[in-house]
């Protein structure tokens, strides 16, 4: 089940929230655990029993290291078997296919065909208990005594399929004792419908742009039609992506918790190093937390450290999805990131203007190379953008005008509000005018209309692609 | 007095979200859309295995969409939203200058269509007497309406390849130099990809010439006209102030039984299809395989190889223009390759046609995968 659907907004959000908000408090936790479960299974009973196992799992492990504190041996093998139990569903479901296709075109041996639906939110799940297990066994946060609780928050619901990555110790506390206060319930709304809008209303609307190019045969496409299309798919892939995360964020302060925030402006970063401490923050942090530091961070010899950004930045490109183009996508920001802490952080703090119109264009290209799985298509595309192989499209010269026609307002719209232009103006006004009521009634009058076009948008759609669910 | 907030946001997602639920539960139940011209699913049916197929869901999900409360409202809130965005598509229509609506044809199948040429070839290769022709889609003769930059093939080149590329077996019918010599611009529906009645007579009686039959006069047919005719291309993209077509075709002045797949009809149109949305579908009772049309006012003649017989071998374009030629033939028997699977050859076989005649919308030609059954 996906938020932006009217099955969600209009049976499973009134059910969920009415039986939440009856039940005792102390039952809580126990109704979030049992709606969590019908939202997770709803697509996919059969991956249920996965479900329970990771719960079980990673909750024995839990209290095995904590019971255990006396004989580090045994600590580290329950860790150790989180690890491998996380790991393991995780490369079964989402790489096998991927790897026995690579060994056979390597050995030239036939290998069974593999392809499996993968089970909702696998990426995110298992990246989510494995900050518990290592956490309790770092000793940063106490073991969850109450299977109940620990399972809520494995399958909670809101984060359970697209993040944010919330670990264990960001809703430890919340999960064993929350005040739900009508502001908090009153902020959850504004950001679940502004994620709503993000999501339905400008996603999906410039989406189809870049859907319609790449059907196209390359030679159909003009270098001007390349970038505006590689422009769509940027705006798309953030407002789909972030639009998630604020719908996730503001059902989680519905619920009572106080999710991370996952994106923080990305496109007015002034350097790739500044995008990544601004696009998907929490996957970025998680990276950080477990395994870049582990393998020593930064405060090691200056081999070593680009040994591991190489680990970080490889994985968190396989972390996508399982093809290479994913891998070369993570590869390119390593060599960029790598670029930048050498030579380029300096200098584009001198020249931002310069900085803030290059990071467009790497960030369009990364985008690309994100987009295309087909790495002749890719190199072709690439091409394209940058004039190689012919700038016009003979057989139709004025396809990027017709574009532009079609999608330019939707593009403005994306990209002013990619920038923090309606927040600061709001903010501003907000300090100036405390209290005003036209100011509050606009706002109210805003978000009821982007409630109900999104509506519109949703029994409309036919075009209702999630990009980000088969991560 | 302590003042009480309010808490406007949570108001409004609560309020609207519990609003719209509920009055969407008490929601009668709707069987068929005529917006959409379409069956409504209207249920799910539960059972184990289907929950745990995922069948139950899926199928729920369709059920929920729907039926949604309000359904078509929403559908033109969402055009008069892309109206504003100043969207120039939606659907596979484009939206032309004046209001004017066409089918987006970007790209299309040359695999296919050498494929549907092959088969006419052979099929032609049979019988001494197949003609055949291709009809432009309407943007062909209004590229002045088109946006800037669409990227519409042009279909005409293409249909002068198709011709070149025919063996002596067949005639040709050029339809799209018919057409291109006309000064009129409306030849087809604004909201629908067919062309008028007036533009099918137009080819009745250009292909009457050319098979050397007298083609009935304008004058003695009584022209029909039915308004508020929306058509397909504005039931996909549901344009906001798009004004509807007047659906016209030429009544006949006898009277003819129709059989459509062996089921007799009065009448070779459906007077009541003329009051509901999709008034095209009244001509021939829709697209059925196998429609013999037949005169009421002659008797049936002795020996049957007295019988004049047309067989018309074609797409949806034909069902406006098959009946005029009641007028010159006892019988017209008109095959619709999309719902006759089997048994054309057959047909033949038995039955004795003075012309064969294929006519096909070029969109219809480059894509059908079913044109093969002409061979079946």
């Amino acid at each position: 089940m996906v938020f932006s659907s009217l099955l969600f907004l209009f049976r499973f959000l009134p059910a969920a929230l009415l039986l939440y908000y009856l039940t005792p408090r102390r039952f809580k936790n126990l109704t979030l655990l049992i709606v969590s479960l019908i939202f997770y299974s709803w697509g996919e009973v059969k991956y249920l029993p996965i479900m329970f196992a990771s719960m079980l799992i990673d909750y024995t492990c839990g209290l095995g290291i904590k019971r255990l504190g006396h004989n580090p041996k045994l600590r580290k093998l329950f860790l150790i078997l989180s690890m491998v139990f996380n790991l393991g569903i995780l490369f079964t479901f989402k790489y096998t296919g991927f790897f026995l296709e690579n060994i056979e075109a390597i050995t030239r041996i036939p290998m069974p065909d593999f392809s499996v639906q993968l089970p909702l939110g696998i990426s995110f799940y298992t990246f989510q208990t494995m900050s518990y297990t290592i956490d309790v066994y770092r000793g940063d946060v106490q073991a969850e005594d109450n299977i109940i609780n620990f399972g809520a928050y494995v399958v909670l619901f809101p984060q359970l399929i697209a993040g944010p990555i919330v670990r264990y110790s960001d809703v430890a506390a919340e999960l064993k004792k929350r005040r739900i206060t009508l502001p908090m319930i009153e902020r959850g709304a504004t950001l679940f419908i502004l994620g709503l809008g993000c999501k339905v209303l400008i996603a999906n609307n410039v989406g189809s742009l870049w859907d319609s190019t790449a059907l196209l045969p390359l030679e159909q496409i003009s270098t001007p039609m390349a970038w505006i299309a590689a422009l769509a798919y940027s705006l798309q892939i953030y407002f789909d992506f972030s639009g998630y995360s604020l719908m996730a964020i503001g059902l989680g302060y519905m619920l009572g918790f106080r999710f991370p925030q996952n994106f923080n402006y990305p496109y007015i970063a002034g350097s790739v190093t500044d995008f990544w401490r601004r696009w998907h923050m929490t996957l970025s942090s998680w990276f950080r937390e477990y395994v870049y530091f582990p393998l020593g961070g930064s405060r090691c010899s200056e081999g070593k450290r680009t040994r591991n950004l190489l680990i970080v930045w490889g994985l968190t490109g396989l972390w996508h999805g399982a093809s290479w183009n994913f891998v070369l996508w993570g590869l390119w920001f390593f060599v960029l990131l790598v670029i930048e802490k050498k030579w380029l952080l300096q200098w584009y703090k001198q020249h931002k203007v310069i900085a803030h119109l290059i990071m467009p264009v790497i960030l369009m290209v990364s985008w690309v190379i994100f987009a295309i799985t087909d790495f002749s298509r890719l190199g072709g595309y690439l091409g394209k953008m940058f004039g190689i192989g012919g700038v016009v499209n003979a057989s139709n010269p004025l396809d990027w005008l017709y574009a532009l026609r079609g999608y330019g307002v939707s593009l403005l719209l994306g990209i002013i509000l990619s920038l923090p232009v309606v927040k600061t103006v709001h903010e501003k006004l907000a300090v100036r005018f405390p209290g005003n009521k036209i100011l509050s009634g606009v706002r109210t009058v805003l978000l009821a209309v982007i409630l109900i076009i999104s509506t519109a948008y949703l029994v409309d759609s036919t075009y209702n692609p999630f990009i980000y669910w088969n991560f | 007095m302590k003042k009480r907030r309010i808490y406007p946001t949570a108001l409004l997602l609560f309020g609207f979200v519990a609003a719209v639920t509920l009055s969407d539960l008490v929601n009668p139940v709707r069987a068929f859309s005529e917006m959409e011209n379409r069956e409504l699913k209207t249920a799910s049916q539960f059972t184990l295995s289907r929950l745990f197929k995922g069948d139950f869901q899926s199928r729920y999900e369709e059920v929920v969409a729907d039926q949604f409360v309000g359904r078509d409202e929403w559908i033109t809130l969402k055009s008069m939203t892309e109206s504003a965005l100043l969207k120039t598509e939606n659907n596979g229509v484009i939206y032309g200058k004046n209001g004017a609506l066409f089918g987006k044809l970007t790209s299309y199948n040359q695999e296919q269509l050498t494929k549907n040429i092959g088969f006419l070839q052979q099929f032609a290769e049979k019988h001494d007497n197949v003609t055949f022709g291709v009809i432009p889609s309407g943007y062909t003769y209004s590229t002045d309406q088109l946006p800037a930059g669409s990227g519409q093939i042009d279909q005409l080149p293409i249909i002068a390849d198709i011709e070149k590329s025919l063996a002596d077996s067949v005639q040709w019918f050029d339809v799209a130099g018919l057409l291109t010599a006309q000064e009129s611009e409306s030849l087809y529906y604004n909201t629908d990809h067919h062309w008028k009645g007036t533009t099918a007579y137009l080819a009745y009686t250009a292909l009457c010439e050319q098979l050397g039959m007298q083609p009935v006069a304008e004058d003695q047919l009584t022209l029909r006209e039915v308004n508020d005719f929306y058509g397909s291309y504005f039931s996909k993209c549901k344009k906001a102030g798009i004004q509807p077509d007047t659906l016209t075709f030429y009544d006949l002045p006898f009277q003819v039984a129709a059989t459509v797949d062996g089921t007799q009809k009065s009448g070779w149109y459906d007077p009541a299809q003329l009051e509901k949305r999709d008034k095209y579908g009244a001509f021939l009772y829709g697209n059925g395989g196998l429609t013999i049309l037949s005169r009421l006012d002659r008797q049936t003649k002795e020996a049957d190889h007295e019988t004049s017989r047309l067989l018309l071998i074609k797409d949806s374009f034909s069902n406006a223009l098959a009946p005029l030629f009641m007028n010159n033939f006892d019988e017209v028997y008109i095959v619709d390759l999309r719902s006759y699977p089997m048994g054309l050859t057959k047909l033949c076989e038995e039955t004795d046609f003075d012309e064969i005649v294929v006519l096909y919308n070029f969109e219809n030609l480059e894509s059908d995968t079913n044109f093969y059954r002409i061979l079946q």
